[in-house]
């Protein structure tokens, strides 16, 4: 174990030279440890008993992925290789794979064993513990060092990733805590963050600290009592994360009824999800990527404030499968979103992210977007370059208290333009007019940025920044002003023009 | 720029300030300069930096250092005077730093320490201490106590029983 030897002698012997780091006062000793990993400054113990003596609070354990050993926590994966893929002439040479790999991982499952022991034998400190989870036969050991973990060393933070390693299945295996539980004593926990990833959620019944838990890539054997379960257990839960979670059928979503519940943010993507909001009563910000939302009354979520819908519609045009099931999808996705947009009355920042070759939005004669009499910011994102500016027009139409409004084209050359603008481009400019024009709207501010991009903060939040190194020079601002006050009197005073 | 001259205040009119070193080397510097050392920028607040600001830990060798570096460092060109490398950019800076820090050396580097955390200047201290991070990352405990001459004073009882308790850290 130890990887050099010394003989007594040596050991005794005074090295030379006099040893100012050990002089160095302990808050400085910790301001170097602080900046090894874990395990440099755990080995540090076995330097001398002044070492050993210097108290071993890591705010973080670190586990650079650059020393494989250093994550003898857990073992290096030992992905089997798939026999079946394997021809004839292979099998002499595969028996003999097989044989070392299982050597391998009976060695590292030993080590990872023993290391945990070690692990648990101290007493110790930590905020934040982050797992991986590959045999997922062999781990009641790594359960009990996760029950460890919640309960004596204070983990506010965990995540418990789980990743299989045997032959690839369908659906993939999903991992669940062999303990059936991550504390013995949940309501003396700290635990305020929990992320799982393919892994089912242990009962979470007590946790009274738990705010944000993370529920990612459950496969869509996974029953919906799974996921009403937790919401029913955590009443005090505030961030409800479904992260490529699949539904068992599409057409029939997971509701989430739960007029108990305090969450106030809840986000949904990967595309795979439905989910039906029956009573969500805190609810404040949802942010949905490709995933389908119902909100079917306007009791539901009667707070709901900050929402960010994304959808990516493939080809529409075409006989063959795939085309026609992408439009039998638009019929279902946009009644979707009028619902939810006429339900959802009191939105104030809304941002979507509509793409696809086809300017799929339009494809129902009536229009997609109920009046949104609270809307204060609007965001339309990445707009593909092949759609034109017909369609924000609705936006502008359904939202009379709108006061800002970003479109972020992506035109032809990669660029990316807040509000959408190029002089040059004549459905801008009457984008821009039209939305300065509109007696309903209540548009203060217009920003027109040649390029910029959007930092995203959160679901439903956004800010953007424009590119310092492109902005207009005098004349071109003269141009553009020019071209989109042209004829208007009264109204333009009230709109701020930025050209930024 | 250490020990010039005394002048009272530069064409700037920024103030100058009198550190003096525990063997009594005098050096000169702007407010600036010496204000990114926090214990001296209190001092300049309290007003009592007049007769000099006495450092009866800082060895002269180690303060020319110091001052080299904060002169380096000082982020008001116009404010530092002409002592101050007025075009210091960036790039140089990083290139003063990294080559500073490649020449400490074991004594030198651990008087260092000690100078920025008594001085508490935050850059200089997270650096140091960055340097023997860097030095310590990667090694053996044997290693590491050839390094910083070490001395191991556990019997070979105690030295198991530290091993076995954080045994995955040794683990290959």
């Amino acid at each position: 174990m130890a990887r050099t030897r010394s003989n007594k002698d040596r050991r005794r012997r005074r090295a030379c030279g006099e040893d100012r780091l050990s002089a160095l006062p302990d808050d400085l000793l910790h301001l170097i440890l602080r900046r090894l990993d874990t395990r440099d400054a755990l080995a540090t113990a076995a330097l001398s008993r002044r070492w050993a003596a210097v108290p071993r609070e890591l705010p973080r354990p670190r586990f650079p992925s650059h020393r494989p050993a250093a994550a003898a926590l857990p073992p290096v994966p030992c992905h089997r290789r798939q026999g079946q893929e394997v021809g004839h002439r292979a099998r002499g040479e595969c028996a003999r794979l097989d044989a070392a790999t299982g050597r391998y991982e009976r060695r590292a499952m030993r080590a990872m064993a023993g290391s945990v022991r070690a692990l648990l034998a101290a007493r110790r400190r930590a905020t934040r513990l982050s797992l991986e989870v590959f045999d997922f036969d062999a781990s009641p050991c790594i359960n009990q060092l996760v029950v460890t973990a919640v309960d004596s060393w204070g983990v506010t933070d965990l995540e418990v990733s789980a990743v299989p390693t045997g032959p690839i299945m369908h659906p993939p295996p999903v991992y669940s805590f062999p303990l059936r539980r991550i504390s013995r004593d949940p309501g003396a926990s700290r635990l305020r963050r929990l992320k799982l990833r393919n892994c089912l959620p242990p009962p979470l019944q007590g946790f009274g600290s738990l705010a944000t838990l993370v529920l990612q890539g459950l496969p869509c054997s996974t029953r919906p009592a799974v996921y009403q379960g937790v919401v029913a257990a955590c009443p005090q839960l505030q961030s409800l994360h479904l992260s490529s979670c699949m539904s068992r059928k599409f057409g029939c979503p997971l509701t989430l009824d739960a007029p108990m519940s305090r969450i106030r943010e809840l986000v949904v993507d990967g595309g795979y999800m439905a989910v039906e909001i029956r009573s969500l009563p805190m609810l404040e910000s949802l942010a949905s990527n490709g995933d389908a939302v119902f909100l079917t009354h306007p009791d539901a979520a009667p707070y709901l404030q900050r929402v960010s819908l994304e959808h990516a519609i493939g080809s529409l045009q075409g006989d063959e499968l795939f085309p026609a099931i992408e439009r039998r999808r638009l019929r279902f996705l946009i009644p979707s979103i009028r619902e939810f947009l006429q339900n959802a009355n009191g939105i104030t920042d809304l941002v979507l992210r509509f793409t696809g070759p086809y300017m799929w939005i339009l494809f129902l004669p009536t229009s997609p977007f109920a009046p949104m009499p609270k809307l204060r910011r609007l965001l339309v994102a990445d707009v593909p370059p092949s759609w034109d500016a017909s369609w924000p027009r609705l936006l502008v139409e359904a939202a009379p208290l709108l006061e800002t409004l970003h479109v972020h084209h992506h035109s032809e050359e990669e660029e990316l333009v807040v509000m959408g603008f190029r002089s040059a481009e004549r459905r801008h400019v009457q984008l821009v007019r039209f939305a300065m024009e509109a007696s309903t709207s209540a548009l203060r501010r217009v920003a027109l940025y040649k390029r910029g991009h959007v930092e995203h903060k959160g679901p439903g939040a956004w800010e953007a920044a424009a590119a310092r190194d492109d902005a207009w020079s005098d004349e071109e601002r003269r141009g553009v002003l020019e071209q989109i006050t042209e004829g208007m009197c009264c109204s333009t005073g009230q709109v701020q023009v930025i050209l930024g | 720029m250490a020990a010039a001259a005394a002048e009272a205040t530069t064409d700037g009119g920024g103030k100058m300030i009198i550190l003096i070193s525990a063997d009594g080397k005098r050096f000169e510097v702007t407010e600036a300069v010496a204000s990114q050392s926090q214990l001296i920028s209190n001092m300049i607040e309290d007003d009592c930096t007049e007769n000099g600001v006495r450092l009866p830990n800082v060895d002269g060798d180690i303060l020319t250092m110091v001052v080299d570096y904060c002169n380096m460092h000082a982020g008001d060109a116009a404010a530092a005077g002409d002592t101050m490398k007025a075009s210091s950019t960036e790039e140089e800076l990083k290139k003063f730093d990294a080559e500073l820090v490649q020449a400490l050396e074991n004594p030198v580097l651990f008087k260092l320490i000690l100078a920025a955390n008594f001085l508490n200047i935050k850059s200089l201290l997270d650096m140091t201490c960055q340097r023997v991070a860097d030095m310590m990352s990667g090694k053996t405990p044997e290693q590491m106590r050839e390094t910083f001459s070490i001395e191991n004073d556990f019997t070979p009882e105690e030295e198991a029983a530290i091993r076995q308790e954080n045994a995955w850290a040794f683990d290959d």
